[in-house]
């Protein structure tokens, strides 16, 4: 299951909500990596009880019973500073083909699912400071927020959620909606792609290949940990199983403007970038290049998102 | 007045229709690219294969609805099995032909939305847009390769919308009184229509077109209400999605058990689209019904447009 933590990952962010209100920090400092290699074992640190072995032990007994309890927070995947070729020559608003290069960040290494949507719509939701002037407005006006779990459980990717909903969801975790640029160098690495596992296409993949008209046809998503396709950088499902918001604008020509050092989009739109495909769409739209626009207030039932963070 | 416009008609199509054919013109004062009002009515949905004609009143309960275990739009089967019922709807405007590559032009270069554009094999064979004017010769043919939110967007910037499937029905063959199957009558006749056949590779060009027609080609196939093209050339998207059964259908019972302006607003996990394409046989009664999954592109799935009758 995608809880467990790598030893390779030197830094993970975890943060732990049992009530909503405890927000513990993991650090593998540089230091300690080596320490933990040697050893063969992690050390876990709480942000802000340095040294107090009391709290230290609180802390570490307190995160694994959550994790057993599977509240654990998101596992993120660090994105070093660098650049890549954005873009590809497979459709239109794909092109030109550019360098762009970006800070470093961290994206969650799962898209958000139903169990953690959940909890956000129990604190976080009601919470005016983490939502857009547009976003409030429409949460105001939705009296009766509905988790859309679509017959499917916790483990499973949230869908049916607005870009508002997806944007205040990820700044109440301390993050935002990925940039286009933030989400296609995390799917791909920057690599030809065009899936984030390379070329094949022969995979088992949650995308749709060909669906009869006259066949059932339900919310076939995949657990949000559950990817045989990984991404290089150890993303699961960014290609397939749901659409993703990113926080950009989507304009068909926005790949030839804007600045090529960590871009943003267009200052204004009508409609936001998805990203990734979904597992109602043919593999084509589930390359790390796909752009596709939606409205920030439409609900898809193809459609969640994952965060991303600033490096500290 | 009405004979000019019936002869500035029959020169927008620029086909030479027999005398005869002005004859039987339901509707001359309709132009194309415009709209038409169509007066309230009332239209059957479900089966109407095999059902004999509504009575002149309509005083018969509505069949009482099962209650799906899921209700939820989460599962579709297509919508097959509707239980047949009478609607009235209120008097709308639709656009008496199928949106034009044109007038989709116009769209995609004021506001930067995706060109219709599909990264697959398929859709190589001159199905893709490169850039945002249509390929020269197809200006007037019905703009395909959408998606159902591509067709929401395109009517949202119109200022219009997509026409429930009750006010599509009903602006394609007429009230239910007259119990037509086609929207020229009760006999099928292959060349009132831009149809396809069964067999694959499914293209036919018996009609004189293999792929789409210019919107307008085919003068004898008009409807009631004037509409050209409603049967065959391009699917046409509606506002409605497809359910298993009516139980979800918000909507209040009225007057004589009838119930009025039904509506399932979509998407759900498939659209409700009627019409038929240039790519499909239509000469089995109620063939023009299908269910397509919002998220595809297909290049027979095109659209037109409604605007309700603005409040006195």
């Amino acid at each position: 299951m995608g809880r467990v933590l790598g030893p390779s990952h030197g830094g993970v962010w975890a943060r732990v909500r049992p009530g909503g209100s405890v927000c513990l920090r993991l650090i593998c400092t540089a230091s300690r990596r080596t320490d933990a290699q040697q050893q063969g074992q992690q050390r876990w640190q709480a942000t802000h009880r340095h040294g107090d072995d009391l709290y230290h032990a609180l802390a570490v007994t307190l995160f694994f019973l959550t994790m057993l309890l599977g509240a654990a927070g998101p596992a993120t995947v660090p994105i070093a500073a660098g650049s890549f070729l954005r873009g590809s020559d497979r459709a239109p608003d794909e092109q030109p083909v550019r360098e762009i290069s970006l800070g470093a960040f961290r994206i969650d290494r799962h898209e958000v699912s139903v169990g953690e949507y959940a909890s956000f719509l129990k604190t976080g939701h009601s919470e005016r400071k983490y939502w857009t002037e547009q976003g409030w407005r429409l949460r105001q006006s939705d009296v009766d927020p509905q988790l859309h779990r679509a017959g499917r459980d916790d483990s499973h990717p949230v869908v049916a959620v607005t870009w508002y909903e997806a944007d205040a969801f990820c700044r109440w975790r301390g993050g935002s909606l990925p940039t286009e640029a933030q989400w296609e160098r995390a799917a791909c690495g920057g690599a030809p792609g065009p899936y984030p596992w390379g070329a094949q296409r022969d995979v088992s993949a949650r995308w749709a290949t060909f669906v009869h008209p006259t066949q059932t046809m339900t919310v076939a998503t995949a657990p949000v940990s559950e990817d045989p396709n990984p991404s290089v950088s150890g993303l699961r499902h960014a290609a397939g199983n749901v659409w993703e918001w990113t926080s950009d604008w989507y304009l068909r020509n926005a790949h030839g403007t804007g600045l090529p050092t960590d871009p943003k989009g267009p200052a204004a739109g009508t409609w936001k970038t998805m990203r990734g495909g979904s597992f109602a769409n043919l593999p084509s739209f589930a390359t790390c290049t796909h752009r596709e626009p939606a409205a920030p207030d439409v609900r898809r039932l193809t459609a969640g998102f994952r965060c991303a963070y600033s490096m500290p | 007045m009405r004979l000019l416009d019936a002869m500035m008609l029959v020169l927008l199509l620029g086909c030479g229709a027999e005398p005869s054919s002005s004859q039987e013109d339901p509707a001359p004062d309709v132009v194309l690219g415009g709209m038409v009002k169509i007066p309230g009515g009332m239209v059957r949905m479900g089966p109407r294969h095999g059902v004999s004609p509504p009575p002149e009143t309509i005083a018969q309960p509505p069949v009482q609805s099962r209650v799906l275990a899921d209700q939820q739009p989460w599962v579709s089967k297509a919508g097959m099995g509707l239980p047949p019922r009478y609607y009235a709807v209120s008097p709308f405007w639709i656009d008496v032909s199928e949106v034009t590559k044109a007038q989709y032009s116009r769209f995609l270069k004021e506001t930067g939305y995706r060109l219709p554009h599909v990264a697959e094999t398929w859709a190589q064979d001159g199905w893709n847009w490169t850039g945002p004017d249509p390929s020269p010769g197809t200006e007037e043919h019905p703009v395909v390769m959408l998606s159902w939110y591509d067709a929401r967007e395109y009517c949202k910037w119109a200022g219009k919308r997509l026409p429930t499937e009750a006010q599509w029905l009903l602006a394609a063959l007429g009230p239910a009184e007259d119990a037509r199957r086609y929207p020229w009558g009760s006999e099928y006749d292959g060349d009132r229509l831009n149809h396809g056949r069964r067999e694959p590779p499914n293209f036919d060009d018996s009609d004189g077109y293999e792929r789409t027609s210019p919107v307008g080609s085919f003068p004898k196939g008009r409807s009631p209400y004037g509409l050209v093209d409603a049967f065959g050339n391009a699917w046409e998207y509606t506002a409605d999605r497809r359910v298993d059964d009516w139980a979800d259908m918000a909507s209040s019972h009225g007057k004589n058990g009838v119930d009025s302006d039904p509506r399932t607003l979509g998407p759900g996990l498939r659209v409700a689209v009627r019409g038929g394409s240039y790519y499909f046989d239509l000469s089995e009664p109620e063939a023009e019904w299908a269910a397509f999954a919002p998220e595809s592109r297909r290049k027979s799935a095109g659209l037109r447009c409604a605007r309700p009758v603005p409040a006195q």
